[in-house]
């Protein structure tokens, strides 16, 4: 039992090598085997414990002003002038309470001011033509990106209002202009290691108007990720 | 630190040493400490009998994170008059925006922490009876910003929407964002966050659904 009974000496009592080391011990193996109980209730604070964030990132492409388009049906990579949306920590994450990390909390907004065809021309009534982002987590440094897919998200560029309705059709030529936010959390259930993570983006084409290739315009897009201490290690 | 070794076992038949018995009891300099002075403060996991972990209970409320969430219920109506000077350019100063309620606050860090995390979601409409027809790029009047301690957060600027003169639904937008607070200027103390807004054009209605922050250790 870890509780310190230092047993005094008495009078007549040998005071010798052997009494000296064992009045030693039985304080050095209380202080070495300290109890449940030896701590109070709120014993511990900010000056104690370690930073819940093990790590955290920020990054911003693109700008206010200028835009990037899109036009791929198939996930890529939202980038500008060769800055991808993209954190790499450096090193490869294991996630899970064994490894200390109880996860990778990340925030990501996509500023998504127009989706209309290849010719310029704006999604028809009832158009079925979407923009879809999501956010995709890398194992290892050369390792494949998977899709978390919880995280998809899409708008769809109908502007038009149906007949017998407002009918905004005066709004063609004008953007949407939308904010796209995306916010999870990336556990050990998702993956065992994350090295990297990213925003990707596809187009679909407008099934009520023949199949219209579509154009994405972006402007600024921002992901930031903290690595989190699992609460135990 | 690892648990305690004591530099001395005493034998029978030794002479005596009391330095030895006094470095067994306090030995302040050594590292990693290996006498029983590591009562004074130096206590830390390897101290820790197995088969129990430290839990919520034994930390105090605030150590590892803390924060607070702020909404508001209310309709706010932003006109022209309120912003005089303001403009687009030249006149796009600090101190010409003002804070909306329910979307600002001021909070207090009790310690220095290593990351504050804001969030937030507004929505905003845009009416102006004078506004070019709405087929044509029209972008509002009006700016909504994340402010830090007074100061605009650069690149944490709401998108620019379009004005119509009607429909104000077609083009209200919410703004959901996030900024994550590093560095020298964060420090104990009080301090204050939230979104400003200002205008040149007619009316911008405001809807504030929340303003959050998070504090870490």
């Amino acid at each position: 039992m870890a509780e310190i009974n230092f047993d005094a000496l008495e009078e007549l009592d040998q005071l010798n090598a052997a009494s000296l080391n064992t009045r030693f011990a039985e304080v050095r193996n209380g202080i070495n085997e300290l109890p449940i109980d030896s701590m109070a209730a709120g014993a511990l604070n900010e000056n104690h414990i370690p930073s819940l964030v093990v790590g955290q990132a920020s990054i911003r492409v693109g700008s206010a002003a200028l835009t990037h388009s899109y036009t791929s049906t198939t996930y890529t990579v939202i980038t500008r002038a060769g800055n991808d949306l993209e954190i790499d920590f450096g090193s490869d994450i294991s996630l899970g309470t064994g490894n200390g990390v109880g996860g990778i909390l990340v925030f990501c907004e996509v500023f998504a001011r127009r989706l209309r065809n290849t010719t310029n021309a704006d999604p028809w009534s009832y158009s079925g033509a979407k923009a879809f982002f999501r956010i995709s987590a890398a194992p290892s440094s050369g390792g494949a990106y998977a899709a978390i897919n919880r995280t998809e998200r899409y708008f769809q560029a109908l502007f038009e209002g149906p007949a017998g309705t407002p009918n905004y059709a005066g709004l063609a030529g004008t953007s949407q202009r939308f904010v796209i936010p995306i916010q999870t959390l990336i556990t050990s259930s998702d993956s065992s290691t994350v090295r990297k993570i990213r925003v990707e983006t596809k187009v679909a084409p407008d099934p009520g108007h023949g199949g219209d290739a579509q154009t994405l315009l972006l402007r600024e897009s921002y992901l930031s990720a903290i690595v989190l201490r699992s609460s135990k290690s | 630190m690892p648990d305690i070794t004591l530099p001395h076992t005493f034998a029978d038949g030794n002479t005596t040493n009391a330095a030895q018995v006094e470095e067994n009891t306090f030995r302040s300099e050594v590292t990693p400490p290996t006498s029983l002075s590591v009562i004074n403060g130096r206590l830390d996991d390897d101290n820790r009998e197995a088969g129990w972990d430290l839990n919520y209970s034994h930390i105090q409320r605030g150590a590892l994170s803390g924060g607070r969430s702020v909404g508001s219920t209310t309709n706010h109506h932003y006109f022209q008059e309120n912003f005089p000077n303001f403009n687009l350019t030249s006149g796009d100063l600090d101190a010409r925006y003002q804070m909306i309620p329910g979307a600002s606050q001021s909070f207090y860090l009790p310690f220095t922490p290593s990351l504050v995390v804001f969030t937030w979601s507004i929505f905003a409409g845009y009416c102006d009876p004078t506004a070019t027809a709405p087929n044509v790029e029209s972008p509002s009047g009006a700016r909504l910003r994340l402010f830090l301690n007074g100061s605009r957060v650069a690149h944490r600027l709401a998108p620019q929407c379009l004005t119509r003169t009607e429909g104000e639904w077609v083009f209200a937008r919410h703004w959901a964002g996030h900024y994550f607070w590093t560095g020298a200027t964060l420090q104990k103390g009080w301090h204050s966050a939230g979104l400003g807004i200002a205008q040149t054009h007619y009316l911008t209605n405001v809807r504030v659904k929340r303003f959050d922050f998070v504090y870490f250790r």
